[in-house]
C-alpha cells in the first residue's frame, strides 16, 4: 500500500517536473501573469508609448483587477493630453474609495479645467502654427509645484530607474533623468520664488512624459494652472504580500516567520468550499479530516482530534474556541468566495499573537466590503452535498459594505454504527447528516475622512456538525451550534489603531449515538451556555528614517481580552456553577530595521498576564533576513510560544462513561497546570527572482515542553471518598466515580526537527504547478519517562508530499465569453502511529493505546466553464478521487468520494 | 488548443450530480473498527423485589433522596463467584437507582419501629443491561475465544457467552464497584438472583445465553429476564486482620500422613496457627478508618461474627466435602479463605501462573461450635495449587512439597517440588442471605426454663461465642481480603520508612509488626486518612522457604525434577518406599507455562528487600532488573528466572 502511494507520487512528480521541462515560454499565475502585464504597461508607457501601455494594463486589470491600474491609466492618459479618458479612469479608481482621495480629486479638478480651457479654445479661431502636440515644458504660471508633488517627481523617477535597471532599458535610463532634471528644476525655483519660462533661459527637460505637464493648449498662456500628478501607484500593484507575520503587510521575502499563502484562485480553483481542508496544500501543514465538517490541523506535528495548538483568525481576528481550544471550521460564518487568501505562518507566533499560537497562525483574509463582484452559486452533489450562498458587495462615495450569507449540508462518509445495529442507537438528530449550517455575514466600512476609516460587522453561523471526542462512542456531536463574532476597528493614517470584537458560542454537545440503557443518555449532552470573548486591542505603528539607507518601523500594542464560559462539563463539584470567568492582558512591541533594502533585523516580545499563571508569560522572537538580491531572501529566526490550558483543561468536570453502567471516570481539570512552551529555531531561504520559477526551502528544530494531555486514570483511594468531591456516587448519573482522568503536564520534553522544500512554476499562460515536499521527526529529549506508550506517538506523517496543477484557459470565443479552468491536487502522506486513550476497564478507566494509520494518498480535481466573461461558471469538482478508503485519524471516518456541481453568476 | 463542447459539459454535469444523488446514504462502519463501537448483547429484563422499605436522606421529617439502589452483577457461568468460582470480578455491572422502584412514599422512617422495618413491600421494575460482551472467535484457530465456549458439546457448535446473574438490593447506598471492601452486599441488603424457579428450596441460577460477534454483527437482543431479590442479607462484611499468632508456611511443610482426621487437621494448624481476627469497629482508630472510607460495621453480634454455615458450592442442596480432608468425609464450611499468590507487575508480565494455597476452617472446630467470635482458627492446607491454565478447566495442579505419601502424588495429576515461596493475599470469603439469625442462649431459656444458669452458659459457649447462632440461608458472597484500600495502597511492595526515616520494607508477620506498621502507617497516610496497615501489604500472609536443599533442578527433566524423595516416597498403606508414578499434566494447560521451562529458579531472597531480615524468610520472585527478568525492546517482559518451576511433564513434552 505505502509503496503503491510513493510510486503514484513518484510518477505524478515526474509528470509534473517533465511539464516543467518542456514549457520554454514563461508565464505565471493570475497574480504573476497581471503582474508581468502591469509592469510590461508601465514600462511602454515611460518609454512614450501610451497606447501598447494602456493596453498592457488593461490586461493586467482583466485578469485581476486591481485600482491602482486605474490610476495609472488615467494619469497616462492626462500626460498624452486624452483627458476624456483620464478622467473617466480616474473617477473609476476614484470609486474604490482609495486612501488618497482627495489627492486625486484635485487631479480630476484639474482636468476637467483642461477640458474646459480645450472647449473654450476650441471656439477660438484656429490658430495656425499652434502645435498638435508640444514636447511637455515647464510650466511659468503660478502656483508652483508644492514640495509633495516634488518629491512625487523623484518617487517615480526612482521607480523608473529601478524598472530601467531590472530591463537594463537605457530609454527607461533617460527618461528617469529627464524627470529628475524636471523635480530639480522644479525645486530651484520654488527656492528662488521666481518664475520661470522657457524663454529664460533654463534648460528644457527633453522629454518628461511624466510629472508636471504642461498642458499644450495652455503653455506658454498662463492661462490654467500647471498639471501636477503625484506618482505613479506601482507599490504593491499584484505584489504578493502577507501581513500575518509581522501584523503589517510584507513581502514574504521579509517576513520573519515561515509564511505561505492560499490565494482567491488556489482556493476557486480547488473547489473546496470547506476552505479549511485548502490548507493541505501548504507544505509543513499537518491536516485531517475526520469527517466532513471536522477538519483539524496543525503545524509541524502536534496535532490533536480536536487541535488547539493553532489558531485561526479572520482579518487578524481569533475565531479561537478558547473554551475547549481550537475551533470548528463549519462554524466559521464565511463563505469561501468572500475569502481573499489565506495567510498560514508555519511555526511559533506568540511574541505577535500571544497564547495559543503554538505551532503557527492561520489569517483568512476576507475581501474588503465593495471589493470584487457580487455572486450567487449553488451546488448539488452526491452523499446529500448541496450548497446555497450569495453576497453582495458595494461602494457608495465613502461607504461600501458586503453582505453574505448561505446554506450547506452533507452527510457523513462512514456512519458509525448502521440502521440495523440493535445494541446502539442514534442520538444525534441526523446520524446520517455529517453537519449542516447557515450563515450570515455582513461588513462595513466607512472612510470617515483622509485619515480615518471605521470597519465594522457582524457574522453568525448556526448549524450541526460532528467531532472526534474522548467518547465511549467517540463520536459526539454539537447541536444548534452558534458562532457570532461581532467587531468594530477604527483605522487612522497616524499609525494608531484599535479594534474590539466580540465571540459567543453556544451549543448543545454530547454523544452522537448511544448504548440502548447506557449512561451515554440524558445525563450526557451536555448545554453550552454560552462562551464570550470579548477582545480589545490598541496598537500604534511608526516607521521613520535614522540614517540614509536605514529605516525603523515600530509595532506596539496592549490588548485585554475577556473570557466567560458557561458549560455543564465544567461544573464545580461543590458550588455547582458552570461558569468560569477570565481576564487577560496583553503587551507587544515589535522593532524592523532595514538597512539598505540588503538585511533586515526584527525584534518582538510579548508579554502576557495569565489569570492561573502567577507570572507573565513573556514571548521574544528574533529575526534576520538577508536579501543577496532584491527577490531572495535567507532568514533566521529564533522565538517561543506558549499555549495556555483550555477551559477544559483548567475546569473540567466531565463523566465518561465506561463499558459498565453505572460506573464512570470523570475528566477532571487542573487549574494549576503549567502553559505549553515551544521554543523553536528555524533557517529558511526563498526564492522569487523570475515570473515562472519559485522556491522556499525551510529547516526548524524546536523542543517542546510541558505539553498537556490527560494522564491515565488514577483510582479513587479512601481519602477521597472523605475529601474529594468528584469521589461520591453521582445521583444524577447514577454511577459510581471509577476514578479521575486528571489533565496533567506532561514530563518528557519533547524535540522535533523538519525541513519542506516547495517549488512553484509557471511554464506556458495560465499554468500553474507546485510541489512541495515535507520531513519531519518528534523525539524523547533525554531520558525522562513519559507516559506508557507516548514515547510511539507520532501525531503527523514523517513524510508529507503535496503536489498540484492549475490551467485556466483564455477566452474561447468572444462571442459567449467562453473559458475553463482545470486544477488538479495530489497529497500523499506516509504512514502515522497516534497514541489515543481509549476506555480499558482492566486497567482500570483509560489507556494510551497506539493506532497505526496507514500511508494514505488523496486526489482531488475541478473542472470549470466560464461564460461571458467569467460572469457565469458551471463547475464540477471531484475528491479523494482514488478512492483507496482511507481515514486520515486512525478513528476518523473512512473517507468516501465525492463529486458536486456547481453553478455560480457573477456580476 | 483544447475543444470543448458547452453542451456535452452541461450534461454531463447534470447527469453525474443526478446519478449520484440517486445513491448519497453512507456505508456503516464495519462492527469495532475505527470509531465503530463493537456489537454488543443487551438485555431486557426486569426486578422484582421483596424486602423492607427504603432508606432515605432527611432533611427534619421530610425525605429527600432514596438511599441506594438495586445492583446485578453478571458472571460467567462456569466461573461464579466462590466457593464455585476463582473469586474474579464480575464480568458486568448494572446499577438500577432506587427511584426506579420507590417513591419518596416509601420511605422507611428514620425512628422506624421493628413493624415497620420488618414490613415486606414488592415492587418492580424494568432494565435494559447494555454493553454486554458477545462471544467472538480466536482468529488463530477459530476456537471459541476465552472465556467463551461452544454451545453444547458439538465441537463445531456456536460460540456462546454463558452468563448467570446474581444481585442485591444495597439499601444502605455503600456499595462501591471499585472499592473491594465495599464492593459486596452488606448487612441490611436484599439479595438475589436470575433463576429458573424461585419456588424451589434451592433455586438454581439461570443461564442467560448470548452469541458470537460473528453471529450477531448487529448485536443481540435477549429479552424475558426476571431478576428476584428477596433474601434479606443477615450479615456484616467479615473485616479481619491475621492475628499476631499466625506464623508463615514453609514451602516444605507437608500433608501430616496421620490417619486420624483430628490429629491431622491438628497437626495442619500447628504449622502456620492461622487465625483471623474481626476488627473491633468501635475502636477510635476504626472509626476514623471507616468513616473516610464512608463505611459503617455494625457491631451487632447477631451480624459481625464468623457464623459457619454450611458450604454447597455446587448449588445441589447438599453439603459438599472438604476440599483437602473430603477424602475422610469432612464437610466444608464457611468462612471459606483462599490464600492467593502476590504476583508483582513485573511477574504477571512475565506469565507466572497463580498459584493459591487452600486454608479451611478447622472441621474439629466447627464440628460444635457454629459461630465464633472474634477470633477463628484456619487450617492451612500445605498444598499449592497452581493454575497453569486459566482459559481450560481443571487446569489447577497441586503442588506437593517432597516427602508426600506416595498416595498423594499418584492419586491426580499433581507436580512435586518445594511450594510456591512468596507473599499471599488472604481473602475471606462468607456471609448469609435469607438466613434466620437468633439468640440461642435466650431460646434456650426460654425453651428450657429449667436449665440452671451455669448448665445453659455451657451449652450456649459450646455452640456459639456470642450467644448468636444463624440458620437457613444462601451464600452472599460476602468477602473481606488484605491487602485492601483500607491499609497503605501500595499495591505490592510498600515503601516503608525505618527508623532513621531512610526507605525499607518490612517483613509480612514480623513478629514486632506494630512498630514497623506504625512506620508504615505514617509512609502511606500523607493526606490524613488514618489507614490501617494490617489492612496492606503488611498484613499478607507468608510462604518462605527456611531450607533451600530441596530445591527441585530445573534442568533435571526426569520424574520429581530429580529430587529424590520425591522419585521414591513412602506409601501410606505399608509403609514401604517405592518409585512414584506420576500422572502427566493434560498438555492443554501446559501451554502458558512452556516459556518458563528450562529456566533456572530465582534466587532466595529475604522477604524483605532490605537485609536485617535474616535468612530464614526467604522468598523467590521476579525482583532484580537484569537478574531475574529483562525488559525486550517492545517492552515486554522476558524473565530469566521462576520462582517455581512448571511442572515437570508439561516441560518434557508428554
Amino acid at each position: 500500500m505505502k509503496a503503491k502511494i510513493w510510486t503514484r507520487a513518484a510518477g505524478l512528480a515526474l509528470v509534473l517536473g517533465l511539464l516543467g521541462v518542456a514549457s520554454s515560454v514563461a508565464r505565471a499565475d493570475a497574480r504573476t501573469d497581471a503582474r508581468r502585464h502591469f509592469r510590461a504597461g508601465m514600462a511602454l508607457i515611460a518609454e512614450g508609448q501610451v497606447e501598447e501601455g494602456v493596453a498592457e494594463l488593461l490586461q493586467a486589470f482583466e485578469i485581476l483587477p486591481h485600482p491602482n491600474v486605474l490610476y495609472n491609466i488615467g494619469r497616462a492618459y492626462a500626460e498624452s493630453g486624452r483627458y476624456q479618458q483620464a478622467l473617466s479612469y480616474f473617477e473609476r479608481y476614484l470609486d474604490s474609495d482609495p486612501p488618497d482621495r482627495s489627492e486625486v480629486v484635485g487631479f480630476i479638478q484639474a482636468v476637467r479645467a483642461r477640458i474646459a480651457a480645450l472647449e473654450a479654445r476650441s471656439t477660438e479661431p484656429a490658430q495656425p502654427d499652434t502645435p498638435r502636440v508640444v514636447e511637455p515644458q515647464v510650466v511659468d504660471a503660478a502656483p508652483i509645484a508644492s514640495e509633495e508633488e516634488i518629491a512625487a517627481l523623484e518617487d517615480s523617477a526612482t521607480q523608473i530607474d529601478a524598472l530601467a535597471e531590472s530591463t537594463q532599458s537605457d530609454a527607461l535610463r533617460q527618461r528617469a533623468a529627464s524627470l529628475r532634471a524636471v523635480a530639480q528644476a522644479l525645486r530651484e525655483r520654488r527656492s528662488t520664488a521666481s518664475v520661470a519660462s522657457t524663454d529664460t533661459g533654463e534648460p528644457v527637460p527633453p522629454d518628461t512624459g511624466t510629472g508636471p505637464v504642461t498642458d499644450p493648449a495652455a503653455a506658454g498662456t498662463g492661462e490654467a494652472p500647471a498639471l501636477v500628478l503625484g506618482a505613479q501607484r506601482e507599490g504593491d500593484t499584484y505584489e504578493e504580500t502577507v501581513v500575518s507575520s509581522s501584523r503589517a503587510a510584507q513581502s514574504p521575502l521579509e517576513a520573519p516567520n515561515a509564511t505561505s499563502i492560499v490565494t482567491e484562485q488556489d482556493i476557486r480553483l480547488s473547489g473546496l468550499y470547506s476552505f479549511g481542508e485548502t490548507l493541505r496544500r501548504v507544505p509543513g501543514v499537518d491536516l485531517m479530516v475526520t469527517s466532513p465538517n471536522n477538519v483539524q490541523f496543525s503545524v509541524r506535528g502536534l496535532n490533536q482530534r480536536l487541535n488547539n495548538r493553532a489558531i485561526v483568525l479572520i482579518d487578524g481576528r481569533s475565531v479561537y474556541l478558547d473554551f475547549v481550544g481550537g475551533q470548528f471550521w463549519s462554524m466559521i460564518p464565511l463563505n469561501a468566495e468572500d475569502i481573499e487568501r489565506i495567510e498560514v505562518i508555519r511555526g511559533p507566533a506568540s511574541a505577535l499573537y500571544g497564547a495559543d499560537a503554538f505551532t503557527g497562525v492561520v489569517n483568512i483574509m476576507t475581501r474588503q466590503p465593495g471589493e470584487g463582484r457580487s455572486y450567487v452559486s449553488a451546488g448539488i452533489g452526491n452523499a446529500g452535498q448541496q450548497r446555497v450562498v450569495a453576497g453582495v458587495s458595494q461602494r457608495i462615495d465613502r461607504f461600501r459594505f458586503r453582505l453574505s450569507g448561505g446554506y450547506e449540508t452533507a452527510n457523513q462518509y462512514s456512519r458509525m454504527v448502521g440502521a440495523d445495529r440493535v445494541d446502539v442507537q442514534p442520538f444525534a438528530r441526523n446520524a446520517t447528516q455529517a453537519y449542516n449550517r447557515t450563515i450570515f455575514n455582513a461588513e462595513a466600512q466607512l472612510r470617515a475622512s483622509d485619515d480615518i476609516s471605521i470597519r465594522g460587522g457582524a457574522a453568525v453561523a448556526n448549524g450541526d456538525g460532528t467531532f472526534q471526542g474522548l467518547s465511549r462512542l467517540r463520536e459526539m456531536n454539537l447541536e444548534d451550534a452558534l458562532f457570532a463574532q461581532t467587531f468594530l476597528q477604527v483605522n487612522t493614517s497616524f499609525g494608531l489603531s484599535g479594534r474590539v470584537f466580540w465571540n459567543r458560542f453556544t451549543a448543545t454537545a454530547g454523544p452522537s449515538h448511544v448504548r440502548d440503557g447506557g449512561l451515554e443518555g440524558g445525563g450526557q449532552r451536555m448545554n453550552i451556555e454560552r462562551q464570550d470573548i470579548v477582545d480589545t486591542e490598541i496598537v500604534y505603528t511608526n516607521s521613520f528614517t535614522i540614517a540614509p539607507g536605514i529605516e525603523n518601523q515600530i509595532i506596539g500594542g496592549i490588548g485585554y481580552r475577556f473570557k466567560e464560559i458557561g458549560w455543564d462539563w465544567l461544573a464545580n463539584p461543590v458550588t455547582g456553577s458552570t461558569f468560569h470567568t477570565q481576564h487577560h492582558g496583553n503587551l507587544f512591541l515589535q522593532d524592523t530595521l532595514r538597512i539598505e533594502d540588503v538585511v533586515q533585523i526584527v525584534l518582538s516580545a510579548r508579554g502576557d498576564l495569565h489569570p492561573l499563571f502567577p507570572e507573565p508569560q513573556i514571548s521574544p522572537r528574533g529575526s534576520v533576513v538577508i536579501h543577496p538580491t532584491p527577490r531572495q531572501s535567507i532568514r533566521v529566526s529564533a522565538g517561543t510560544a506558549f499555549r495556555s490550558p483550555t477551559f477544559v483543561e483548567s475546569y473540567a468536570n466531565v463523566p465518561n462513561p465506561t463499558p459498565l453502567r453505572g460506573v464512570t471516570a470523570f475528566g477532571v481539570g487542573d487549574p494549576t497546570l503549567n502553559p505549553e512552551r515551544i521554543v523553536s529555531v528555524e533557517l529558511g531561504y526563498m526564492l522569487q527572482e523570475f515570473d515562472f520559477f519559485a522556491l522556499e526551502l525551510t529547516g526548524y528544530y524546536n523542543l517542546v515542553f510541558d505539553q498537556i494531555l490527560l494522564s491515565e486514570n488514577t483510582a479513587y483511594r479512601i481519602w477521597d471518598h472523605q475529601n474529594n468531591p468528584y469521589a461520591r456516587y453521582n445521583p444524577d448519573l447514577a454511577a459510581f466515580p471509577l476514578g479521575q482522568l486528571r489533565f496533567a503536564n506532561e514530563a518528557a520534553d519533547f524535540q522535533q526537527i523538519g525541513g519542506e522544500l516547495g517549488v512553484r512554476v509557471f511554464p506556458v499562460t495560465g499554468l500553474d504547478i507546485y510541489a512541495n515536499y515535507a520531513i519531519h521527526e518528534t523525539l524523547v529529549l533525554g531520558t525522562a519517562q513519559t507516559l506508557e506508550g507516548r514515547e510511539l506517538d507520532q501525531r503527523t506523517s514523517a513524510h508529507k508530499f503535496n503536489a498540484g496543477i492549475q490551467y485556466r484557459s483564455p477566452q474561447l470565443d468572444q462571442a459567449t465569453g467562453l473559458g475553463f479552468d482545470l486544477a488538479a491536487d495530489f497529497h500523499v502522506v506516509s504512514d502515522q502511529v497516534w497514541v489515543e486513550q481509549v476506555i480499558d476497564t482492566e486497567r482500570g478507566g483509560t489507556a494510551f493505546v497506539p493506532f497505526e494509520l496507514p500511508a494514505y494518498a488523496l486526489l482531488n480535481a475541478r473542472i470549470g466553464i466560464r461564460f461571458l466573461g467569467d460572469q457565469i461558471e458551471l463547475a464540477a469538482t471531484g475528491t479523494n478521487l482514488l478512492m483507496d478508503g482511507h481515514r486520515q485519524h486512525p478513528l476518523g471516518q473512512r473517507v468516501d468520494r465525492r463529486f458536486m456541481g456547481h453553478i455560480t453568476i457573477r456580476y | 488548443m483544447l475543444r470543448f463542447s458547452t453542451h456535452s459539459f452541461l450534461a454531463l454535469t447534470l447527469a453525474a450530480s443526478t446519478a449520484v444523488l440517486g445513491c448519497d446514504l453512507p456505508p456503516d462502519e464495519n462492527p469495532g473498527e475505527a470509531s465503530a463501537p463493537p456489537p454488543s448483547g443487551l438485555l431486557h429484563g426486569g426486578v422484582l423485589y421483596a424486602g423492607p422499605r427504603p432508606n432515605c436522606v432527611y432533611d427534619g421529617d421530610r425525605p429527600t433522596e432514596l438511599i441506594g439502589g438495586v445492583v446485578l452483577l453478571m458472571f460467567f457461568t462456569d466461573n461464579p463467584p466462590p466457593p464455585a468460582g476463582q473469586a474474579t470480578a464480575a464480568s458486568n455491572v448494572l446499577v438500577i437507582p432506587a427511584r426506579e422502584f420507590f417513591s419518596l412514599a416509601d420511605c422507611l422512617p428514620p425512628d422506624a419501629t421493628a413493624e415497620e422495618r420488618a414490613e415486606i413491600v414488592t415492587r418492580a421494575a424494568q432494565f435494559d443491561w447494555p454493553e454486554i460482551t458477545l462471544a467472538s472467535l480466536r482468529r488463530s484457530d477459530g476456537a471459541c475465544a476465552r472465556p467463551f465456549r461452544r454451545d453444547g458439546v458439538d465441537r463445531d457448535g456456536p460460540c456462546i457467552a454463558d452468563y448467570q446473574i446474581r444481585g442485591f438490593m444495597d439499601r444502605d447506598g455503600d456499595w462501591n464497584p471499585f472499592f473491594s471492601v465495599r464492593r459486596l452486599a452488606t448487612e441490611g441488603d436484599v439479595a438475589g438472583g436470575a433463576f429458573v424457579n424461585t419456588s424451589v428450596p434451592v433455586p438454581q441460577f439461570a443461564r442467560i445465553v448470548f452469541g458470537s460477534v460473528e453471529d450477531y454483527p448487529n448485536g443481540q437482543v435477549v429479552s424475558g429476564v426476571a431478576v428476584t431479590l428477596g433474601a434479606y442479607v443477615n450479615t456484616e462484611l467479615p473485616a479481619f486482620e491475621l492475628s499476631g499468632m499466625t506464623r508463615a508456611g514453609r514451602s516444605e511443610d507437608l500433608v501430616p500422613a496421620v490417619s486420624d482426621a483430628a490429629a491431622r487437621e491438628q497437626m495442619i494448624w500447628e504449622q502456620t496457627r492461622m487465625e483471623l481476627r474481626l476488627i473491633d469497629p468501635t475502636s477510635e482508630s476504626w472509626t476514623e478508618t471507616l468513616a473516610a472510607a464512608g463505611m459503617s460495621i455494625d457491631p451487632h453480634p447477631s451480624r459481625f461474627a464468623w457464623f459457619t454455615p454450611p458450604v454447597d458450592a455446587n448449588r445441589d442442596g447438599l453439603q459438599d466435602l472438604h476440599p483437602i480432608l473430603g477424602a475422610a468425609g469432612v464437610l466444608w464450611e464457611h468462612p471459606i479463605v483462599i490464600l492467593r499468590r502476590a504476583r508483582s507487575p513485573i511477574e504477571l508480565a512475565a506469565g507466572i501462573p497463580d498459584a493459591v494455597v487452600i486454608a479451611t476452617v478447622r472441621p474439629t472446630q466447627t464440628g460444635s461450635k457454629h459461630t465464633f467470635a472474634p477470633r477463628i482458627e484456619i487450617g492451612v492446607a500445605p498444598v499449592g495449587a497452581v493454575n497453569l491454565n486459566p482459559a481450560v478447566a481443571g487446569c489447577q495442579v497441586p503442588y506437593l512439597a517432597p516427602g508426600s505419601l506416595v498416595e498423594n502424588l499418584e492419586r491426580i495429576p499433581v507436580d512435586c517440588q518445594e511450594l510456591p515461596t512468596g507473599n499471599y493475599d488472604v481473602n475471606v470469603l462468607t456471609g448469609l442471605a435469607g438466613a434466620r439469625v437468633f439468640n440461642y442462649r435466650e431460646q434456650l431459656m426460654r425453651d428450657q426454663p429449667e436449665l440452671p444458669p451455669n448448665v445453659v452458659d455451657t451449652l450456649v459457649r459450646a455452640q456459639t461465642d456470642n450467644d448468636w447462632l444463624a440458620e437457613g440461608g444462601q451464600f452472599s458472597s460476602q468477602a473481606w481480603s488484605i491487602p485492601n484500600e483500607l491499609g497503605c495502597p501500595d499495591p505490592y511492595r510498600p515503601n516503608g520508612l525505618d527508623q532513621n526515616g531512610n526507605p525499607t520494607t518490612f517483613n509480612q508477620l514480623e513478629e514486632d509488626r506494630t512498630r514497623t506498621c506504625a512506620v508504615v502507617e505514617d509512609r502511606c497516610d500523607p493526606d490524613g486518612t488514618r489507614m490501617q496497615c494490617a489492612q496492606g501489604p503488611a498484613g499478607r500472609w507468608s510462604l518462605v522457604d527456611t531450607d533451600g536443599s530441596n530445591a527441585p533442578d530445573h534442568t533435571d527433566t526426569s520424574d520429581g525434577h530429580g529430587v529424590a524423595a520425591c522419585q521414591m516416597a513412602v506409601r501410606g498403606t505399608d509403609g514401604m518406599t517405592v518409585r512414584v508414578n506420576y500422572m502427566p499434566v493434560n498438555p492443554d494447560c501446559c501451554g502458558p507455562v512452556s516459556h518458563l521451562c528450562n529456566l533456572p529458579l530465582c534466587p532466595l531472597r529475604p522477604n524483605a528487600a532490605l537485609a536485617g531480615s535474616g535468612g530464614v524468610r526467604d522468598i523467590r520472585e521476579l525482583r532484580e532488573p537484569g537478574v531475574d527478568y529483562a525488559v525486550r525492546e517492545d517492552g515486554s517482559i522476558q524473565p530469566l528466572c521462576t520462582p517455581f518451576l512448571p511442572p515437570v511433564s508439561c516441560c518434557r513434552g508428554d
